[in-house]
Parts: C-alpha cells; sequence; structure tokens
C-alpha cells in the first residue's frame, strides 16, 4: 500500500462554519489534517488608504464598519489614537461613558460569539440564549447611541452625546436580566457531556506560541498569559476600577471559552462601577472638548485598547495636514488567526470548527 | 523592565549601531537601526531582554525611502520596542523577522502585499490580501488604481 491517500479539500467561503467569507484549503489524509493554509481578502477593502484619503473626523463612521460585531470599539480606539496625535485628553466623564459602552460592546460581541460557536458544536438550543441576552445590551446601547450595529458614538475629545435621563435604572435592570441568562448559558455548555468533549484539549496553543504569533484578548489569557492591556497600560481611567483578569492555563477550546464567559461577568461589574463614577459628576460636567483644531502637530503614535477580541490598536503618522499621513490598523483577528494551521494540524476534520469557533473571528476585522 | 532601562541596555550593547537617537513615545521605545544588523540586535532583544511579544509589522511608503517597523513587546504589556529599517525605495528588501517571532509571518506577507517589500529568508512569501495576479502595490503613493481583470479559471490552471 504505497498509494498517496492525502487529498485536498476547500472549506469555505460558503462553508457554513466558517463566519464570513474567507477560505481554508485542507489537505487532509481520511480524517486527519496534515496541513492547511488560510485565504483570506475576499473582503479587503484597504482601510488604510481610505483613512489616509479623509480628515480625521470623516475616518470615524468609517472606522465603525470595521468589525460589524463591535463597530463602537474600532471607533472609540481610533478616537483615542487621534487624541494621541493631537495631544489632548477627553474630560473625565466622555471617558466613563466610553467604558461603560465599550464594556456593553465587549459582552454584546461575546454573547454572539456564543450564539455562533454553540450553534458549530450542535448545541442548537444555544443560538436562540445569547442572542436574547444579546438584545438587552444592543436595546441598551441603542438607548445611549440611537443606533443598532454601527454607532458612529465615538468623536475626537469625547462621545456624541451625554447619557439619557433615567438611564442608571435600565442599565440596573438590563444587567440583573443578564446575570440570570448568564447562569443559563453556564448550566446549558458546562453539563453537557457532548460539548465538553468536543472542546477539552483540542486546539491546545501553548504560552511561548501565542506570545510568539501576537495573539491577544481572550484567547492570549486562556494560554496562560495574564496580558490585558486594561490592566497592563491602563487607558481612559481603567486604572482607577478594581477587576480581575480571568486566565486559565489549558490553552485549549474550553479555557478560551471559559475565558469569554468570565470576561461577562467581569465586564458587568465594570460597567456598574463606570457608572457609580460618572454619577458623582455633575449633569453640566463636559462629555465631549469644544474646539478642536483641524490640523493636528507632526508627529506618531501608537494606541492600543482592549477590544472584545484582543489588541485593537491604531498607529497614525501625521504631516501636519487635515488628513493622515499614514494609519496602520493592528486588528486582533489578523494575529489570532496565524496560530489556526498550526492547532488543527493533526487533528481531526471535525475539531476544526471547535477550534475556529473559539478563535472568535470577525472577517470584517481580519481583511481590513 | 521600564523603557528607560531598555533604552540604556541596547545602546550600552550595540553602540554605534543605532542610528540617531533612540525616541520614546509613551511607553514605546523607537530605535532605527540598518538592516544588516537586524537581525543580531533582534535576537537581543527578543532573547536578552525578553520582548517575546510580536505585536504587529509595517511598512509605509515615505516618497524618498521605505521604512518597515516592527513592534514587540515584553508578556506583561509594560513596554514596547518599534524597531525601524530604512531601505530604498525601487527595490526594497529587509531582512526577515518571521522566524524569530512567528506572528511576523503574516504581517511581513500583508507588506509584501501592500507595498512591495521583499523580506530576505522569509518562510512563505506570497500575497496575502489580495489575488496573486494583481498588478502593483496599493499603498505604495504613487499607485493608480486600474479596473482589475476578471477571473478566469484558465488564469488559475496557467498558474499551478
Amino acid at each position: 500500500m504505497s498509494e498517496k491517500t492525502e487529498m485536498n479539500l476547500f472549506m469555505g467561503p460558503q462553508h457554513p462554519s466558517m463566519h464570513g467569507l474567507w477560505s481554508l484549503r485542507l489537505t487532509i489524509d481520511g480524517e486527519t489534517v496534515v496541513n492547511s493554509d488560510c485565504q483570506i481578502g475576499y473582503l479587503h477593502r484597504s482601510y488604510e488608504k481610505l483613512l489616509a484619503n479623509r480628515s480625521y473626523e470623516q475616518g470615524i463612521p468609517i472606522t465603525d464598519r470595521l468589525c460589524y460585531v463591535e463597530s463602537h470599539s474600532y471607533s472609540t480606539a481610533y478616537t483615542y489614537a487621534i487624541e494621541g496625535i493631537y495631544g489632548i485628553e477627553a474630560p473625565e466623564k466622555a471617558n466613563w461613558i466610553r467604558i461603560m459602552t465599550l464594556e456593553i460592546q465587549r459582552i454584546a460581541s461575546h454573547c454572539l460569539w456564543l450564539a455562533a460557536m454553540s450553534v458549530d458544536l450542535g448545541q442548537l438550543t444555544m443560538l436562540i440564549y445569547p442572542m436574547t441576552a444579546r438584545e438587552l445590551l444592543i436595546n441598551l446601547l441603542e438607548t445611549i447611541t440611537g443606533a443598532r450595529m454601527t454607532y458612529n458614538y465615538a468623536r475626537i475629545g469625547g462621545v456624541y452625546r451625554d447619557l439619557p435621563h433615567k438611564i442608571t435604572e435600565k442599565i440596573e435592570n438590563s444587567l440583573e436580566e443578564f446575570t440570570r441568562l448568564h447562569q443559563e448559558f453556564l448550566d446549558l455548555l458546562e453539563e453537557s457531556q457532548i460539548f465538553r468533549m468536543r472542546t477539552e484539549g483540542i486546539g491546545v496553543l501553548s504560552k511561548e506560541d501565542a506570545l510568539s504569533f501576537g495573539v491577544s484578548g481572550p484567547m492570549l489569557r486562556a494560554s496562560g498569559v495574564p496580558f490585558d492591556i486594561r490592566k497592563a497600560d491602563p487607558y481612559m481611567g481603567y486604572d482607577q476600577l478594581k477587576f480581575e483578569i480571568p486566565t486559565r492555563e489549558e490553552g485549549d477550546s474550553f479555557a478560551r471559552y471559559r475565558v469569554r464567559l468570565e470576561e461577562m461577568e467581569i465586564s458587568m461589574g465594570l460597567i456598574l462601577q463606570a457608572l457609580d463614577k460618572y454619577n458623582e459628576l455633575k449633569p453640566s460636567d463636559p462629555y465631549r472638548l469644544e474646539k478642536i483644531p483641524r490640523r493636528p502637530p507632526k508627529g506618531r503614535i501608537y494606541r492600543r485598547i482592549e477590544a472584545a477580541r484582543g489588541e485593537a490598536g491604531f498607529f497614525i503618522e501625521s504631516d501636519g495636514t487635515p488628513s493622515p499621513y499614514r494609519v496602520r490598523i493592528r486588528s486582533p483577528t489578523f494575529n489570532n488567526l496565524a496560530p489556526l494551521p498550526q492547532l488543527i494540524k493533526g487533528g481531526k476534520l471535525a475539531d476544526i470548527p471547535a477550534v475556529m469557533g473559539t478563535v472568535d473571528l470577525c472577517v470584517g476585522d481580519l481583511d481590513k | 523592565m521600564k523603557v528607560e532601562e531598555a533604552k540604556e541596555k541596547l545602546i550600552a550593547e550595540f553602540e554605534g549601531k543605532i542610528i540617531g537617537e533612540p525616541s520614546i513615545i509613551e511607553n514605546t521605545l523607537e530605535i532605527e537601526i540598518a538592516n544588516e544588523n537586524l537581525i543580531e540586535i533582534a535576537q537581543f532583544i527578543k532573547h536578552e531582554l525578553g520582548f517575546t511579544y510580536g505585536d504587529m509589522a509595517f511598512g509605509t511608503d515615505q516618497k524618498d525611502h521605505i521604512e518597515m517597523n516592527w513592534y514587540v513587546g515584553r508578556p506583561d504589556g509594560s513596554t514596547f520596542i518599534a524597531i525601524k529599517v530604512k531601505t530604498d525605495r525601487d527595490n526594497p528588501a529587509v531582512n526577515s523577522l518571521a522566524n524569530l517571532w512567528f506572528g511576523f509571518n503574516w504581517h511581513e506577507r500583508e507588506a509584501y502585499d501592500l507595498l512591495g517589500i521583499n523580506f530576505m529568508g522569509h518562510p512563505d512569501l506570497r500575497r496575502i490580501y489580495l489575488p496573486d495576479n494583481w498588478e502593483g502595490h496599493p499603498l505604495r503613493e504613487d499607485y493608480i488604481y486600474k479596473r482589475p481583470k476578471y477571473y478566469k479559471p484558465e488564469d488559475e490552471e496557467k498558474r499551478s
């Protein structure tokens, strides 16, 4: 039997578990994955050029479309980097509003991930539960920003508008309801033998590889590296809030799932803390800087924030004109997907959705 | 490790090999070095100073030259180093760091794709976003967009 038994298989872009437009070229031997190659770029829109061709303010609504699951994180990251170029700081009130909306956005993004991943693993009930919970958070964001998907809420030196009246009760009620639903997610998944068998020990990413690949966010923390930008390089006043960083040592799919679920709880605490800090301020305090000059000084800066998927950073080089000379988007998914061929190598074909699901892809952000 | 400490150690070790004065922007140290010293200094930064986190890499077309930047960080996220190498615009070629920090594999492929920088020693230098038959490099300042040719299956056959 010296006959070659390997064959090539294309997974995606139409495959339902690919979560968007990209494909995986697999070389398989029976059911075992021998080799794989990620084919990305189907959604490439040349964001770096688009941003460099527009003025700083015009770039904000575009960065909203970078990732359709958590658009607010990216526009906030962009405005935060622009503030670094201008050398200005947003008022305190704006920072608390930003932290609140960012954390609501993080939970909403994790809910969508949970729904999509559970369906990949055959847990069809879990499609509806997180989507119902996500609705609570999207409704909150709708009340605050006026939109449900692409918010266009971030501004240079603050946010578009102040929080509406009676938002405190609304946030508290929604989070109370969410806490109950969160416990239901845990009950449904952790006690499911099938779910545990399909995720435990699958797609193990070692600590050294995770760092070398530049993996960030929950995926890095699931590999045992307690690196969270909110703690390591605090921005917008995260250093005044108390929170823990959930970390797991295993580095497998189950660890990545568990870290994200624990992060949802942490985020709920952060929202309430930021709300308290917000309520200490007077209603007449500014939520945005009034006058921003049209032309920033020359210079370069790289600023990063912790988005739901990991480190979302913007490098901006300014040449003194109203539009940036060079913008570089450091998207977390681009780095998080790179170790995928290594994670699925030698495993079974049916394990690919289990690994890919917990990487938490967003192709808009991956392809830029 | 603080940024200043990393700066002192680098200057003490590579006196004369660092071009100009290293600048500090927030928690990032920026150093400019020549291409022939890149691998040696990068190995020192990774193994001796412990900057094991391969953050990102990108190139910029500066009209008269092209510069390539690699951002690496400490695993605790406290300090970052930006390594900058300048290269010729007509025939850009720099050494690859993809074997030291695996994450730079894709980032360097992206720089090759969008700016046309050749990375010497890269394990798998192909275009990453655009099709293999794309003409030109879109992030160059003098790039003019031309309507791409429609995809034909026979082109695929010719290439393979």
